[in-house]
């Protein structure tokens, strides 16, 4: 009796749940619109070595992906370009730090050229 | 429930989507970048960037996952519109929404009017007439890695690009609705893209009154037929058709009616060219005082197939495909190479979608003798403008609209 009870119980609390979802839907509409998964994040790999901590700030508003886009560049293509985050884009960035990318930069991803 | 529905919602758009959509759970999709599979510039030791499937899009080249950059791999301009799913990916910041839920999204016209609105989807349909036009779409930094010496900004290669058949509503019909004021000057637009830290200037573009009072500039809501995919600004996208991407908002949130000018970041100080008439400077040297907004699109061709360093077999037949287009004239006349520019024929032209579209264009020739063979594309439009060859490239420091005759180079055994 005890058992049968139990799958009773369950069985009105099922429809009554099922009940509660069928009432639900009846007074809301449907969805309407658009959702997607964004992957989740990718690992562009950046070089190891001295600054690898301190470049991590690079990648608060952007994957490093937009770094290792640019290719191997110059020095004074890494220092503008390390100058523009902090000056048009407000990356939080101190002048030490400035530095230190910047060596980083010139060290994993640089080139001879003037 | 709201899990439920979102789960129940996602399952129904896999079915009626069709299977062509993929929607990758993570990067399960990823496929090696083939070295030598994206044309290779001076840049030798240039990053390969893996490619990827985003929801709803095809492997493409992804320079970044967030923001989601995008490109188009160059097969795909063998002809003259691109599907949704191979069209590229382009946003300024990272904080995009992965939901559009059409009961709260709302297209707002406010300012210099006198009826401000705050417009649903439905309503957007239902209240104005609906026009169709294909236009192309170009990020103003396509085909960038071609610069020499090199400009910062997305490396693309000519992938940023696309042509797709979009419907919408007239953005002035819209303004008319809102009875915007015989004063007003300029209109002030963004997109629902928010950047990660608050110190960074949000994405807005301005437009000024000649361009606003556009017959053809539209918001629309679809693309080759289909909602726009996400990725591309789903459910609204502004058109201007004959002008840079930069212009065309994506997941238009808000139209802000100005009766004066008003410095806008995405307008005033970034895509800027040197303000003379090639909108140029010597190689290397800085951007200049003066500048001028990057707007109207340069002629421009694109060798699509054979694909970069295909091995052919003399005497086996070859069909150069491609697509040309410019800012609205029309093109006239595409010249093409297969002796790396000693000597040129026409292209065949495919039939006319627009003055706004890609205009398809094929050669078939046979290769006779065996060696490295370079083909180049040039247009040529109504006015009489033509590509420049590479050589004659003029160079801005940002490298934008790039648009020399295009070469590319294969192997005939
Ligand atoms: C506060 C946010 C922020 C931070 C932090 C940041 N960036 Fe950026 N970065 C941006 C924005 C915004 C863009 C340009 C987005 C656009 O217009 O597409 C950008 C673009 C770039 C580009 C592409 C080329 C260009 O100039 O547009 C490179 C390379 C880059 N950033 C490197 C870096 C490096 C290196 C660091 C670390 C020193 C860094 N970023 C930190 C916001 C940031």
């Amino acid at each position: 009796m005890k058992i049968i009870g139990i799958t009773q119980s369950l069985a009105i609390l099922f429809l009554l749940a099922s009940l509660s979802v069928n009432a639900e839907d009846a007074a809301t509409p449907p969805f309407a619109g658009k959702t997607i998964d964004f992957p989740k994040a990718y690992v562009y790999q950046m070089q190891k070595g001295e600054g690898y901590e301190t470049i991590q700030k690079c990648s608060i508003c952007h994957s490093f992906g937009y770094i290792l886009n640019q290719g191997k560049q110059n020095r004074s293509f890494w220092e503008h370009e390390t100058h523009k985050m902090i000056e048009a884009y407000n990356a939080p960035i101190s002048p030490e730090e400035e530095k230190v990318i910047v060596s980083y930069l010139v060290k994993f991803y640089g080139n001879d050229k003037k | 429930m709201t899990d439920m529905r979102r789960r129940v919602f996602i399952q129904s758009s896999l079915v009626s989507l069709g299977a062509g959509i993929i929607c990758t759970p993570a990067w399960s999709q990823k496929i090696n970048a083939l070295s030598g599979s994206m044309e290779q510039g001076s840049a030798s030791e240039a990053f390969q960037p893996p490619m990827m499937a985003f929801p709803e899009k095809k492997p493409l080249w992804m320079h970044s996952d967030s923001p989601p950059l995008l490109e188009t791999p160059r097969e795909a301009f063998a002809s003259a519109v691109t599907p949704n799913d191979e069209f590229f990916v382009r946003w300024h910041h990272a904080v995009i929404p992965d939901t559009i839920d059409l009961k709260t999204y709302r297209l707002s016209v406010s300012g210099n009017v006198d009826t401000p609105l705050e417009l649903s989807l439905a309503e957007l349909k239902s209240r104005f007439e609906s026009v169709e036009l294909y236009a192309v779409k170009q990020c103003g930094g396509n085909s960038r890695s071609n610069f020499s010496p090199v400009t910062s900004g997305i490396q693309w290669h000519h992938g940023a690009m696309g042509c797709a058949l979009w419907k919408g509503v007239r953005l002035r019909d819209v303004l008319a609705a809102a009875k915007i004021k015989p004063n007003s000057e300029f209109l002030k637009l963004n997109g629902l893209e928010r950047p990660i830290l608050p110190g960074t200037p949000p994405f807005m573009r301005k437009l000024d009154k000649d361009e606003f009072n556009r017959e053809d500039v539209i918001i629309a809501y679809q693309m080759n037929g289909e909602d726009l995919p996400l990725l591309n600004g789903y459910p609204l996208v502004l058109i201007v058709p004959g002008y840079f991407a930069d212009n065309w908002v994506k997941m238009l949130e808000r139209i802000d009616v100005l009766d004066k000018d008003e410095p806008v970041f995405y307008t005033d100080k970034a895509y800027r060219l040197p303000a003379n008439p090639f909108g140029s400077v010597a190689p290397g040297d800085p951007m200049p005082k003066d500048t001028r907004a990057l707007k109207a699109l340069n002629i421009k061709s694109v060798i699509a197939t054979p694909s970069e360093n295909a091995v052919i077999h003399r005497g086996d037949q070859v069909e150069m495909a491609g697509v040309a287009f410019d800012a609205g004239y029309g093109i006239k006349e595409v010249l093409v190479s297969i002796d790396h520019g000693k000597s040129w024929t026409s292209a065949t032209l495919d039939k006319d979608l627009g003055p706004y579209a890609f205009r398809r264009w094929s050669y078939t020739f046979t290769p006779s003798k065996s060696g490295i063979l370079t083909m180049m594309s040039r247009a040529i439009n109504r006015l009489g403008e033509i590509q420049p060859l590479p050589a004659n490239m003029e160079w801005n420091p940002s490298g934008y609209a790039w648009n020399a005759a295009d070469h590319l180079t294969i192997n005939v055994l």
